[in-house]
């Protein structure tokens, strides 16, 4: 499947870093990751929280200097090329859902398209179509013209991903995209990230959910304290060995297809043998 | 089957394949009956004062290639340099806290409220008072105050790296420097108090030609550029990440912005005092108006900011007779009035 179209860049490297370090001051939070990232991917990171997983994409993306190392994007360093430049190649969805409570959902995906508009241009037929065709995918269109303020966390975090697919870049990074979304729109939104690889991108998405990751994801990459402890295909790193060494926890893992279920071994014995039964 | 998302613009500026500006029906209608009623308190303005004059003389002394008689003249030469300071002025001082608001990521902002008004007025009291500078030298003395208080507020809102910390520090820099300036104007004898007494609340007694002069001078340069600028802050407003994301440098655009401010704030200051709160609330009822879209809500605040200092010196200086109560002291007591009206109103759900 990867191999099918390689008119499409499919294969072709999209993000790689080299011996990627970083330090929030004498705190190493990141560790020499070198990761490279193919086009026609969806790659998940997952890991316990504070591994570094989010300061990861935020050195992928360029919002932070990595204190050693290089990352490239499509082969050119990302140290030197512009914002504008660089969005066009890359689009990033953050965490943080802020957005003041009076802007139109338009207006907000709208936005996606900034790095396509110039000072004295914007809102051409080409950003209206890539607009129109975001808030297709995210089922956001009946909410075109209502206010931020009156969404639920569902509605933004989907209209914030419209805002993403409106970016039209060839690498999607989205810091946990599922967050604030019910079950039908978790599932909508790792179908979407997994069409989006399919289509010729490279999509990177730090996920909570190990089966979520295991089952729309093409590859995993397990970090813990700023080291990727195993990266590979989701049943080769999903292991109940290597969810004990990075989570702490005995796990007995359920493969489902191509998913692998992991429950805690704790909950499971408590209702096997509830504590009044024990003699 | 799908509903059509994404509405047309009413109309696009469109120059060859270089320019291409949407603008929307709504906030096109906005400006324009903003701009008629601001023409007409301008007209009505020129008519109020101490001698009443009709509205015919006023038109007549508009109309070009006429001549009114000399005692209309006379009295029209007092009144439109006023009237032309309070709508420059206004603007100014409207856009400066909506950027601003937009820089700190809060409503809240105001160049007052940020301290960069106390730090033009401190340098230009200093200007004016110890060395006795111009006024056309004390705007300039003025943007360096205001330029260096940002500067300061900037770096230290900085080291605490949140929006929130803007306001504080902003507010804490304002407080000191308002103290400097009170002891300042204490110092220097009773003459010298009245008059800088009157200044520091905003008062457009003191507006001539000169002074007009100087104000459309620094407004020809700035507004343009605040207009051009506004098509590219809104993703600030999604916080410096997702900005970065979006494909802004919010770093660089949050200080070229902040100094658009200080450099809006500072001719106003030097001709006729700060205006406290105005800022606050032409940007409230801006985004009331036409929405959270930078490029709707900067010229939208540019006619709210004049049309209330222009109704609040026009009420002023003829409403309480023989006192001239200060614009800015009426531009606060109304801005007061508005937020808790636009408090009430607010349609957001807590």
């Amino acid at each position: 499947m990867i191999a099918a179209a390689p008119q499409n860049g499919q294969g072709a490297l999209a993000l790689s870093l080299k011996d990627v370090g970083f330090s929030y001051g004498r705190r190493a939070v990141l560790d020499a990751i070198s990761l490279d990232f193919a086009r026609g991917q969806f790659v998940a990171v997952v890991g316990p929280n504070g591994c570094g997983k989010s300061t990861l994409l935020k050195v992928m993306a360029g919002l932070l200097q990595p204190s050693q190392g290089a990352v490239l994007v499509e082969g050119a360093p990302l140290a030197g090329t512009s914002r504008k430049k660089l969005a066009r190649k890359l689009s990033m969805l953050a965490q943080s859902n802020e957005a003041p409570e009076g802007m139109v959902v338009r207006d907000l995906v709208g936005m996606g398209r900034f790095a396509h508009e110039g000072w004295l241009s914007s809102g051409s037929p080409e950003d209206l179509r890539h607009v129109q065709t975001a808030m297709d995918i995210m089922e956001v269109c009946d909410l075109a013209e209502r206010r931020v303020g009156e969404l639920s966390g569902g509605q933004l975090q989907r209209c914030r991903m419209a805002m993403t697919l409106a970016q039209d870049a060839g690498i999607l990074l989205l810091d946990e995209p599922t967050n604030h979304l019910d079950l039908r729109y978790q599932y909508a939104l790792l179908e979407t990230a997994r069409m989006q690889a399919a289509s010729g991108r490279a999509v990177i998405a730090v996920l909570h959910d190990l089966t979520h990751a295991s089952l729309y994801a093409d590859r995993i990459i397990l970090m813990a304290k700023g080291k990727v402890v195993a990266e590979g295909p989701p049943a080769d790193v999903l292991t109940t060995g290597n969810v004990a060494e990075v989570y702490g926890i005995s796990t007995v893992a359920m493969p489902f297809g191509r998913a692998v279920v992991h429950l805690p071994e704790s909950a499971l014995v408590e209702k096997r043998q509830p504590a009044g039964e024990r003699k | 089957m799908r509903l059509p998302s994404i509405r047309k613009a009413a109309f696009v500026i469109r120059i060859g394949r270089v320019v291409h500006l949407p603008i929307a029906l709504r906030s096109s209608a906005v400006i324009l009956g903003l701009g008629l009623v601001l023409a007409l308190a301008a007209l009505i303005s020129l008519q109020l004062g101490s001698t009443a004059i009709s509205l015919g003389q006023v038109l007549h002394w508009l109309a070009p290639f006429t001549t009114t008689e000399p005692e209309t003249a006379s009295i029209m030469r007092l009144r439109w340099p006023r009237i032309a300071v309070a709508i420059l002025g206004g603007a100014m001082v409207s856009v400066s806290g909506y950027l601003l608001q937009v820089v700190a990521r809060n409503g809240l902002a105001d160049p007052g409220l940020l301290g960069i008004s106390q730090g033009s007025m401190a340098a230009i009291i200093l200007g004016g008072a110890l060395f006795g500078l111009s006024p056309a030298w004390l705007a300039w003395v003025g943007l360096l105050g205001g330029f260096l208080t940002a500067a300061i507020v900037l770096t230290l809102a900085y080291r605490l790296a949140s929006a929130t910390g803007l306001i504080l520090v902003g507010l804490a820099v304002g407080i000191v420097l308002g103290a400097a300036i009170e002891i300042v104007m204490v110092q220097g004898g009773m003459l010298q108090f009245a008059r800088l007494l009157a200044w520091s609340h905003g008062s457009l007694t003191a507006a001539s030609p000169a002074s007009t002069g100087m104000m459309a001078l620094w407004a020809a340069i700035l507004l343009p550029l605040c207009l051009l600028v506004s098509g590219r802050m809104m993703p600030l407003l999604l916080g410096h990440e997702q900005a970065a994301g979006l494909g802004a440098s919010p770093r660089r655009l949050s200080l070229g912005l902040t100094l658009l401010a200080a450099a809006l704030v500072a001719p106003v200051v030097a001709a006729v005092g700060p205006i406290s709160f105005l800022g606050l609330i032409a940007g409230h009822i801006s985004r009331r108006l036409v929405g959270e879209r930078p490029t709707a809500v900067v010229p939208v605040a540019m006619l709210c900011g004049a049309l209330i200092l222009l109704t609040a010196d026009t009420v002023g200086r003829t409403l309480f007779l023989p006192v001239i109560v200060p614009a800015g002291i009426l531009v606060s007591i109304a801005g007061v009035l508005t937020f808790l009206v636009a408090a009430r109103l607010s349609r957001t759900r807590y």
